[in-house]
């Protein structure tokens, strides 16, 4: 047999295994386009910022979304009674909501130009659990707490005052 | 025998003849074929047309239409006065203007509310870019649909531009949500007025006079579309055209110079008419009116007033309806507004231009070849989006 025949084999598989290690080592081809910086403007409706320290409960980014998206969570402290949240699978991204906010000067629910929203893997549960929700919502919910055990605090004080003024006013009534 | 069947080795015996007479075959009987021409053509859209020919002459068209039915009449009722307009723009999210101010004008003639004078200019601007981006469409798709796709393309260029330019008003560059009942909801920028400007320079200075070189005095184009088509004045009345279909025939309507709304009483423009009527002219009005559409735009950004852009609009709306037409970059929009007095439209209907134009097409295309019908189909200038709604 000719020398040549008997090594043809051998010397291209070699030749594709070093390809493919090669292949293995190299730089990539693809990017991860979330590294890099993608042109944004001012005015970018992307994912939803909800600030709960501003929100005050009223409900009203819920009646002004036009697909039903927004939800009230209860937060179980008197001053937001609820907080929005939105779910992001339904959301067309309109920002009515934000122009609905009554808050001043800050929004508390606002739409940001973070565009990074994904879901993995992309299944109809893993979809419908995805949403948007208020930032360090249980500070603000202890917070809130916090200002009304002093305001009732406050309030007790202030009607034992009255009660004790009271006394001193019957007791002089009664000398 | 020369036949190819009897040549490969098959052999056939009539068993049984019969005769068939009567109402059983039909067209069949008078040697007409049908073909569904669409859903799946890349002229038609989704959409098809049931079309009974005669060797090459077309008999009898039904279209059957239906297929991007969204029933966005009915979601309206389900909507407040300002949301509803997510639904409105999407009849045909080329140019979402048109509608949403159409809308915006019937809700605020209800309410008795008055927009500032702003909003009205920043309204006009806004339909203007949508016209001009739907009539870039429009001309890119007619020459697409005889099989030539590079003027698409360069129509998708100068578009771009002007859907950067919404893009940084309303950040969003196709459903914009950007006009509401009680004026517009964003503030115009300088930087806006900037892109609009750019996007104008580049369809004035680039566009139009490379695309009129190569494809408007365009001899083949001539041959397949000049008295393809062909509709009078007193037919195209007749028949209920409108928009650029109904100008092609020499009729001169245009709710923007006849029934002025939003600042198109004070501006200068032309209505652009010809007096053909064949599908060559519908091309051609498509084509001039974007030069009038920039004009339009210009003059608006010069005499963009000081102010207020946007009014408060009540939640609850008193009883009443308006109709309210406006001229959308296909036609005549025509928005039926009902109030029982809650806090959002109690009925809306929506008279759409591509609809009409759409029936009024069987009987154009009654006669003529089969490699016409989608010259015909194209140059009518219709929107799936807003035939179905």
């Amino acid at each position: 047999m000719d020398p040549k025949e008997t090594l043809r084999i051998p010397i291209e598989a070699t030749k594709k295994v070093i390809k493919v290690t090669k292949a293995l080592f190299a730089p990539k081809a693809t990017e991860i386009w979330w590294d890099r910086e993608v042109r944004r403007e001012y005015r970018y409706r992307g994912k939803h910022l909800i600030k709960a320290e501003l929100c005050i409960g009223c409900g009203l980014c819920a009646r002004a979304c036009p697909v039903n998206c927004i939800e009230m969570l209860p937060t179980g402290v008197k001053k937001p009674r609820a907080v929005p949240k939105v779910r992001a699978n339904e959301c067309i991204f309109c920002g009515l909501c934000e122009d609905a906010c009554p808050t001043k000067p800050e929004k508390a629910i606002s739409l940001t130009d973070n565009y990074r929203m994904y879901v993995e893997p992309g299944t109809w549960d893993e979809l419908t659990k995805y949403t948007f929700e208020p930032e360090n919502l249980e500070e603000a919910i202890e917070k809130a707490r916090k200002m009304e055990e002093l305001l009732e605090k406050k309030k007790q004080e202030a009607l034992k005052k009255k009660q004790a003024q009271k006394k001193v006013e019957k007791k002089e009534g009664e000398e | 025998m020369s036949n190819s069947i009897a040549l490969a080795g098959y052999s056939f015996t009539v068993e049984k003849e019969v005769e068939v007479s009567g109402e059983d075959l039909g067209l069949l009987q008078e040697k007409l074929l049908q073909l569904n021409w669409g859903v799946q053509h890349p002229a038609s859209g989704p959409m098809r047309l049931k079309l009974w020919v005669d060797g090459d002459e077309v008999v009898k068209v039904d279209p059957d239409i239906g297929y991007v039915l969204r029933l966005l009449e009915k979601l309206v009722e389900y909507r407040t006065w300002i949301n509803a307009i997510v639904n409105v723009e999407r009849a045909c999210f080329i140019d979402n203007f048109g509608t949403m101010t159409g809308y915006s004008i019937a809700a605020e003639k209800i309410a008795g509310v008055e927009v500032p004078k702003k909003a009205d200019y920043v309204r006009t601007m806004l339909c203007e870019a949508g016209r001009i981006v739907s009539h870039l469409i429009g001309l890119g798709s007619f020459i697409g649909v005889l099989g030539v796709h590079t003027p698409m393309q360069w129509a998708l260029i100068a578009r771009e531009k002007f859907l950067d330019a919404f893009e940084v008003y309303s950040g969003q560059r196709i459903a914009t949500a950007s006009i509401v009942p009680g004026g517009v909801r964003y503030e115009p920028t300088g930087k806006f007025i900037e892109k609009m400007v750019h996007a104008v320079d580049y369809l004035e200075r680039e566009f139009i006079p490379r695309y009129g070189e190569v494809f408007i005095d365009n001899p083949t184009l001539k041959l397949r579309t000049k008295g393809v088509g062909v509709v009078s004045k007193e037919k195209a009345i007749q028949l209920g055209l409108a928009g650029p279909a109904l100008r092609a025939s020499g009729v001169a309507s245009d709710i923007r110079k006849d029934y002025p709304y939003a600042a198109y009483g004070e501006l200068d423009f032309r209505v652009v008419t010809r007096e053909e009527g064949d599908a060559y002219a519908r091309y051609l009005v498509i084509w001039e009116e974007l030069v009038e559409s920039a004009k339009i735009i210009r003059q608006a950004i010069e005499g963009l007033p000081e102010g207020d852009y946007r009014t408060k609009f009540p939640v609850k709306v008193p009883e009443g309806e308006a109709y309210v037409n406006v001229e959308w970059a296909r036609g005549c929009f025509g928005f039926h507004l009902v109030s029982k007095g809650g806090t959002g439209p109690y009925r809306l209907k929506m008279r759409a231009p591509s609809f009409a134009n759409l029936w009024a097409m069987p009987e154009m295309m009654k006669g003529v070849k089969l490699a016409d019908v989608p010259v015909i189909f194209a140059s009518l200038y219709m929107c799936h989006g807003d035939i179905d709604r």
